[in-house]
């Protein structure tokens, strides 16, 4: 083969490569093309762990890729605690390998991966009587390498509040504060455990916010969280555990599409049609008192089918609404029970 | 080192910026002190029933039984007897040593020896007096703590006791003269009588620190677990140690800063004339703190939420505090009293810092004022750190 047919494959490959990378990073045929390159941040295999006779972790695999935000999901007792805090380093591992950043760790997590992570623990508390920037102070001797604490309030925004008491502080400026803790060291991944809990919805949107620059920044995230608004609007890709094992890992979007079940139209009309007329529709069209609801896999096509159905029948459709799967139907699927159960 | 130092410095400044803390930890105390000064400062050292007495004959067969008769009074004045006063013990002559320590460490108030010639005193007294020559009177050698106030109770008992036998001298013998005279030997070396003052301060010392360790160590580190801050802690690079000392020496800073508070308090308005700068004093003062904060490390561990470890500090600080001997002199226990006093760390402090501070002779032995905290300390910490490694696993 010629040099310039290779020439041409090797740049239509990167170029496809690029494309993909900038446009469709939750896309599978991303992992396909750009997966195996991407950098492994944290890499965790067969993660087992017992308490006594319990079995909480029965063989685990995490994969994080940097740059990603990867949620982890799971109804209570299913792991996911214990999973974090071992990644975190407050709990011994069982069996199973961990690598964080290409190097393997036995044992607990020592001090130096420490240095490169930052930890946002569930609804955090600080020590009363102290001030913002004295929280940052301790933090700070915590690590070798800090940032100065102007840089940081600054980054959170909350530079205004620096000298103002923890205890005096709003429930999501202490998540903002709690969350500006974990950047002291400016570190490579960040553990965010249900870092929205207990917050008002603007609270929760600036925490959002928060998160999301963070991505930019270019670290990798590691959440855990119940909220699936939560989940579906942050993550890059998710890992659902349930009793000790994980079930499925894959896109927000992926997931709801292979597990999360049809979509529903669902709809009214002026008056009620007639059984043949319904029959008419050639579609599955189940109804709750006055409302019907069609499944399907295709929501445009049968939005036409719909529209072209109540023209012929002089039908005026008068509520209209598209309920669409989410990820709380994803873990329905998966294991019969609700995520919060 | 750095970490170290933020610790001490910040949770110093935590508890420093508390106004609640600052109340029961400095000022609570103050006016603990001049409140019971006030109150109990003209309180007699009475209320004694029943004082437990060695006696030691010493007398041989010498054809005069005045000792018997002195024995016999005592036994008459003693259990079972209807309304004895003593407890008796008879000991041999050769146990006097043995029967001394039992004084000084309060397993007897008193120790009664009748010496080898009292029989032949006697007998010359009675005879010279009839004659109405000078004589010396027979004495009776009584071996007590001035400074404890149940050993002081039983020196004046038995003063009344040489009253009565010189009454039966008079009654039987016809002559109005003190044949018997009660000789004083102080044990535990020479120090006066202490006022309330002097008795209460070693005490407040005691039970301030005590009380800063359930209050300021159990209920933080317990907001420190459940708050899941020793976790964000745990997280981070740095070493449990510096947590560790430097929480630890923020307690005992402040317990420091307890201690000359109330000292300056005793001496320069109470008027207490203990010595509040004694070497000694202080360096104890340090182990109990020691002790202290590991008996607050071990609650704080023991339970999480803040009612039960205010539950479980009011469980251990009341009996502690009151079996302790720091208001009221402690005596005439029950045995079944007397073991807790004995388990008792506060006890064994108090009666150290008295001694230290140069009030009264301790009742217990150094050694034990040492042991007995020190295992406290052992146990406290022991169970503590075992259990944070349980929960870590």
């Amino acid at each position: 083969m010629p040099l310039t047919a290779y020439s041409s494959l090797f740049c239509f490959f990167h170029a496809t490569r690029l494309f993909f990378t900038l446009h469709f990073k939750k896309n599978l045929v991303y992992n396909l093309f750009c997966g195996e390159d991407m950098e492994k941040i944290v890499e965790v295999k067969g993660l087992r762990k017992k308490y006594g006779h319990f079995e909480a972790l029965k063989g685990i695999d995490i994969t994080l890729y940097k740059g990603e935000i990867f949620g982890f999901l799971g109804p209570n007792g299913a792991g996911k605690t214990t999973t974090v805090e071992i990644l975190e380093g407050l709990r011994k591992p069982g069996e199973g390998e961990i690598t964080f950043f290409s190097e393997k760790i036995s044992g607990a997590i020592p001090p130096y991966v420490k240095e490169k992570i930052g930890v946002v623990l569930q609804e955090t508390r600080f020590l009363d009587h102290l001030k913002v920037k004295e929280i940052f102070e301790l933090f700070a001797a915590f690590f070798k390498n800090a940032k100065s604490p102007e840089e940081i309030t600054k980054m959170v925004q909350i530079e205004e509040k620096a000298d103002d008491y923890t205890d005096n502080l709003s429930g999501g400026q202490r998540q903002r504060l709690a969350i500006a803790t974990a950047l002291v060291n400016d570190p490579e991944i960040i553990f965010l455990d249900e870092p929205t809990v207990g917050l008002d919805p603007q609270s929760r949107e600036s925490v959002w916010e928060l998160i999301k620059m963070l991505k930019k920044a270019g670290k990798t995230i590691f959440l855990t969280t119940h909220y699936m608004e939560e989940a579906q609007a942050l993550c890059d890709r998710i890992s659902i555990i349930d009793r000790g094992k994980i079930i499925v890992s894959d896109t927000p979007k992926n997931l709801i599409k292979n597990y999360g079940g049809k979509s529903e139209i669902d709809f009214r009309c002026d008056h009620i049609p007639s059984q043949s007329i319904i029959d008419d529709l050639n579609l599955h069209v189940g109804t709750i008192d006055d409302h019907f609801r069609i499944e399907t896999d295709n929501i445009t096509k049968t939005l036409e089918e719909l529209v072209e159905w109540s023209k012929k029948f002089n039908l005026n459709i008068t509520d209209i609404s598209l309920v669409e799967p989410t990820l709380e139907d994803v873990f329905l699927s998966l294991t019969g029970r609700g995520l919060r159960d | 080192m750095k970490a170290f130092w933020k610790f001490f410095k910040l949770h110093l400044l935590s508890d420093v910026r508390n106004r609640r803390s600052i109340f029961w930890v400095v000022i609570f105390p103050v006016l603990l002190l001049a409140l019971l000064i006030l109150a109990f400062s003209n309180l007699g050292t009475n209320g004694a029933l029943n004082f437990r007495i060695i006696l030691i004959n010493e007398t041989g067969t010498s054809g005069f039984d005045f000792s018997n008769r002195i024995v016999d009074i005592v036994k008459s004045m003693s259990f079972p007897s209807k309304n004895a006063v003593f407890t008796l013990t008879e000991m041999n002559p050769n146990q006097e040593d043995s029967a001394i320590k039992k004084v000084l460490y309060s397993d007897a108030d008193i120790l009664i020896v009748i010496p080898k010639d009292f029989d032949s005193s006697i007998a010359r007294s009675v005879l010279l007096s009839k004659l109405g020559m000078n004589f010396s009177p027979a004495t009776l050698d009584a071996f007590y703590v001035p400074n404890r106030a149940s050993s002081s109770l039983a020196e004046g008992m038995i003063e009344g006791l040489a009253g009565k036998i010189n009454a039966f001298f008079a009654g039987t013998l016809g002559q109005k003269i003190s044949s018997v005279v009660v000789k004083d030997q102080i044990l535990g070396g020479i120090m006066t009588s202490p006022s309330y003052t002097d008795f209460v301060t070693p005490g407040i010392l005691v039970i301030a620190p005590f009380t800063t360790g359930l209050l300021l160590v159990a209920p933080k580190l317990s907001f420190l677990r459940s708050n899941r801050v020793m976790r964000r802690y745990s997280s981070t690079p740095m070493n449990p140690a510096s947590f560790f000392f430097g929480f630890t020496f923020s307690r005992v800073a402040i317990m420091v800063i307890q201690y000359i508070g109330l000292a300056l308090f005793a001496v320069f308005v109470m008027q207490a004339s203990v010595d509040v700068f004694s070497l000694d004093a202080f360096f104890y003062y340090l182990f109990s703190c020691a002790v202290y904060t590991a008996i607050g490390f071990a609650v704080g561990v023991a339970v999480s939420s803040a009612v039960a470890v205010s539950a479980l500090s009011s469980v251990i600080n009341l009996p502690l505090e009151f079996l302790a001997g720091i208001y009221f002199p402690l005596f005439n226990l029950p045995w079944y009293i007397k073991i807790f006093v004995y388990a008792n760390p506060l006890w064994y402090a108090v009666n150290a810092m008295r001694e230290f501070l140069r009030v009264s002779q301790s009742p217990s032995p150094m050694w034990m004022n040492i042991f007995i905290p020190a295992l406290w300390f052992i146990i406290s910490m022991s169970f503590a750190l075992t259990k944070r490694a349980a929960e870590r696993k």
